[in-house]
């Protein structure tokens, strides 16, 4: 028998960085790497256990953890379709065959965004180093957009070939995004690399001071995991339901799509600077539309179910005011589908701008927040009017009808 | 006898009495007298000073331990008698008894390292003639690092996994076989258990999709070992068998060992760490020649593998020492946390890390009892299951709860499966130890 747990963090999406510490420091600290491995996996499992999701940016030592995690977890709570981790994946920094690869081995249990375009054999070392600088860069922020909150476990110190650590650039991104961080086994290199950011990381992430302490050099798992928890629990029950999923192309379901169109990616030759294939960007927005379509469609059919079945109850019970109820519903679905339906037309006019536009390449960007659709006019449009007002006077009618009869 | 504890126990037993050669008397306390130098300057701080390895001496095979007193990190180190001289049936007896596990099979290596002091006492007489033994013409410094080295990694194996632990040599058969034939042969010669897969890899598979039956045919063979020896070859680095492995030994918090293999003369060189970019974190490796590559022995990759040899079975030391205290952590730390709860705790199993928690409750004469199980092993899910369910069922004064406290992962199926009837049993992590979770 297995604890249970509730779902104290239903929804929240838990960012994952960290990088294995160096032997010296785990060392000097009474830590060993399978304490930090162990970490992981305990956080991942916790997590995953309240309902929450990960997402972490392909991590070579932590995915087979978040994979085993995951599996493990597979089915174990109730998390409406959403897979229970997503996966960013820098594209210049695997090859095409590896894309497949990731395709059959993770998207059982993971959503996988490609973040640009995957390596190319005929690249020069320097194309290929500012390709992958560029395009980790926009991974990090991709991923510091959609997270709602950063764990950090260990980190490496600045090394002459890489001036701003990992973990320290992500931790970085969530504090300019004023979203909390938390950091575990903050030792050695790393701690020095980030000593000026530490104090800031501290504030708003759910712990008091002494515990943030606790956290940085606590060199148990379990203790690890537990402050972790606390910290994310208390963060969540502040912050209440968390935002909307953020928009963003999705899923494993896209990079296998693109490799069987066998779609080339002809403008990497001219890095550095994001710069892609144009009908690959096109089929991501696509994919977007798509599932805002896909959202639209089933509250519709959501709002008639649930209609339905008030009207079942107050029939039942003769109780007819009970089927008022279905007014603030209908109109809850109405609201949010017009929602949907606003997000379909800023990726249709992100697909025009990127269809028209002249250059050849593309910077992937899936920002279609600069274009000017207007709520209203969407909530009061043809499709939505048609379906929803003709259901809000059959609510009317049937009351008085239940009225009359009772 | 001493009290049995967990820690790691090294019995060193020879023969004694009227007719026993007294040399083996005398060679035997220089080696407890060796090993006792030499052990705590191997451990260091690696291990608390509770978990010191001990050195328990046994004069004459009558007085071998029982195995109920045999601790689950025990190892005996055997010097073997002549071959006329022989065991008496009592003490061959014991022997079996003391290298059976559970319902299986005896498993001789791992428990029982056979020590031959002139080069006629090996192999040993029955019923040790299977095992290899180790030959210790001499007790020099390196002599006795070897015993030391081997009976160090089978007790620390054991806390990874269960008592039939070994070695697990991953490799690329297209050039790696010869290098895994020669690792394995030299390794066994130092008294170590060593698993290597003859199946050839299927080397052109581009991906192991989930719940594949390669899938689970990896990672049963990884999980049934406690340590993987990763051979990294320019072929093994694009082996989707190999990177499965690697894969599952990290995702299942195995202890893992690089054997790097340089690429052939004209390549560029392999950096630091190796091919694979999740080993290379750990920052350790030993690195071979391109010699060592190929499918055919050679003089010289035998040269290279006997250079490697120390420095592999050091390195395995050191790591399954930081993996054993890592793991211990486990056992203290549930202890820590029934102790914050207030449970009294005590050694309850001698063998299985089994524990009685006991705490009175604010009932008269009523006390809250648990059965206390710390294991480590995704693998030893189910018997593990089993010997605390036995334990729970036949104690004399009843206990309250039976909880399983472990760091495996297993899927839902396997535990289902273990679990079996037993629905009593809570399994638990560490944090997971809170008064909620047994009202």
């Amino acid at each position: 028998m297995r604890r249970q747990y509730a779902p104290t963090l239903a929804g929240f999406r838990v960012g994952l960085s960290g990088a294995m510490p160096d032997r010296q420091d785990l060392e000097e600290h009474g830590w060993s790497e399978l304490d930090i491995r162990t970490a992981v996996a305990y956080v991942v499992e916790a997590v995953l256990r309240r309902g929450g999701e990960i997402v972490h940016g392909n991590h070579p030592t932590y995915t087979p953890l978040i994979q085993a995690m995951a599996r493990q977890e597979l089915g174990r709570s109730e998390r409406g379709g959403r897979k229970q981790v997503r996966m960013y994946v820098v594209g210049p920094y695997i090859q095409v065959v590896e894309v497949a690869q990731l395709c059959a081995e993770h998207s059982d249990y993971a959503d996988i965004e490609l973040v640009g375009p995957w390596d190319r054999a005929n690249l020069s070392e320097s194309e290929r180093a500012a390709g992958r600088k560029e395009w980790l860069r926009v991974m990090r922020q991709r991923m510091s957009t959609y997270a709602d909150v950063l764990v950090c476990i260990g980190g490496k110190g600045i090394r002459p070939d890489v001036p701003i650590p990992g973990v320290l650039a992500e931790a970085t991104l969530m504090g300019e995004r004023e979203k909390p961080v938390l950091l575990a086994a903050a030792i050695g290199g790393f701690a020095q690399s980030a000593r000026e950011l530490l104090p800031r990381l501290r504030c708003d992430n759910g712990l008091s001071g002494e515990e943030n302490e606790r956290l940085e050099s606590a060199g148990d798992p379990s203790e690890v995991t537990e402050l972790i928890i606390q910290g994310l629990e208390r963060l969540w029950a502040t912050s209440l339901a968390p935002q909307p999923a953020a928009l963003e192309p999705h899923n494993v379901d896209l990079a296998c799509r693109l490799l069987n169109l066998e779609t080339t990616i002809a403008s990497m030759d001219k890095a550095p600077g994001p710069t892609g294939s144009k009908d690959s960007h096109l089929q991501m927005i696509q994919g977007v539309i798509d599932r805002m379509g896909q959202n639209s469609f089933s509250l519709k059919g959501w709002a008639t179910t649930v209609v339905a079945g008030l009207f079942a109850l107050a029939a039942s019970d003769s109780q007819p005011k009970v089927s008022l109820l279905a007014l603030p519903t209908l109109l809850a679905f109405w609201l949010l589908d017009a929602y949907y339906l606003r997000q379909e037309h800023l990726y249709r006019a992100l697909f025009d701008q990127v269809r028209l536009e002249p250059a050849p390449g593309t910077d992937y960007s899936m920002d279609a927040s600069g274009f000017s659709v207007r709520y209203a006019e969407r909530f009061w449009s043809f499709s939505e009017r048609v379906f929803y007002l003709p259901l809000l006077a059959l609510v009317l009618l049937l009351f008085a009808v239940l009225t009359f009869l009772s | 006898m001493s009290e049995v504890t967990d820690s790691i126990s090294l019995y060193v037993a020879w023969d004694a009495g009227e007719a026993a050669d007294p040399k083996d008397a005398a060679w035997a306390r220089d080696l407890i007298r060796e090993l006792e130098i030499l052990l705590p300057r191997m451990v260091g701080d690696r291990l608390s000073d509770e978990d010191q390895p001990r050195i328990i001496p046994v004069e004459g095979f009558e007085s071998l331990p029982s195995p109920e007193s045999f601790g689950a990190l025990s190892v005996l180190l055997l010097v073997t008698p002549s071959r006329e001289r022989g065991f008496a049936p009592a003490a061959a007896e014991r022997l079996r008894a003391l290298a059976a596990d559970a319902a299986e099979a005896p498993v001789w290596e791992g428990r029982i390292l056979a020590l031959g002091r002139t080069p006629g006492r090996l192999p040993a007489p029955p019923p040790l003639d299977t095992l290899q033994g180790i030959s210790l013409p001499d007790l020099s410094q390196d002599r006795v690092t070897e015993v030391a080295t081997a009976a160090l990694i089978n007790a620390s194996l054991r806390l990874s996994r269960d008592s039939q632990a070994s070695l697990f040599i991953s490799y690329a058969h297209r050039d790696g076989w010869a290098l895994a034939e020669a690792l394995s042969e030299g390794l066994r010669g130092r008294g170590f258990r060593v698993f290597r897969d003859e199946n050839r890899d299927s080397d052109g598979m581009t991906s192991i999709p989930a719940g594949n039956s390669t899938q689970e045919v990896i990672q049963a063979n990884i999980l049934s070992h406690g340590f993987l020896l990763l051979l990294d070859t320019p072929e093994a680095e694009k082996s989707t068998w190999v990177r499965e492995e690697v894969n599952t030994a990290f995702g299942y918090l195995l202890p893992l060992l690089s054997v790097v293999v340089e690429s052939p003369p004209g390549e560029s060189k392999v950096r630091q760490g190796g091919r694979f970019r999740a080993v290379r974190e750990l920052e350790r490796e030993v690195r071979l020649s391109s010699e060592a590559l190929g499918y055919d022995k050679t003089p010289a990759l035998e040269i290279a593998v006997e250079k490697a040899l120390p420095e592999i079975a050091t390195q395995a030391v050191e790591i399954l020492l930081e993996h054993l205290r890592s793991r211990r952590r486990l056992i203290h730390g549930s202890r820590q946390r029934f102790e914050t709860l207030r449970y009294s705790w005590k050694i309850h199993g001698k063998d299985r890390f089994q524990f009685a928690a006991e705490r009175p409750t604010p009932r008269r004469h009523v006390t809250k009892r648990i059965v206390v199980q710390c294991s480590p092993y995704p693998r030893l899910l189910r018997p593990v299951v089993g010997s605390l369910n036995d334990c729970f069922r036949a104690a004399e004064v009843p206990f309250n709860w039976a909880v399983l406290v472990h760091n495996a992962l297993a899927s839902q199926d396997d535990e289902n499966e273990a679990l079996g009837d037993h629905h009593f049993i809570l399994l638990l992590r560490p944090h997971e130890i809170a008064e909620e979770a047994f009202p």
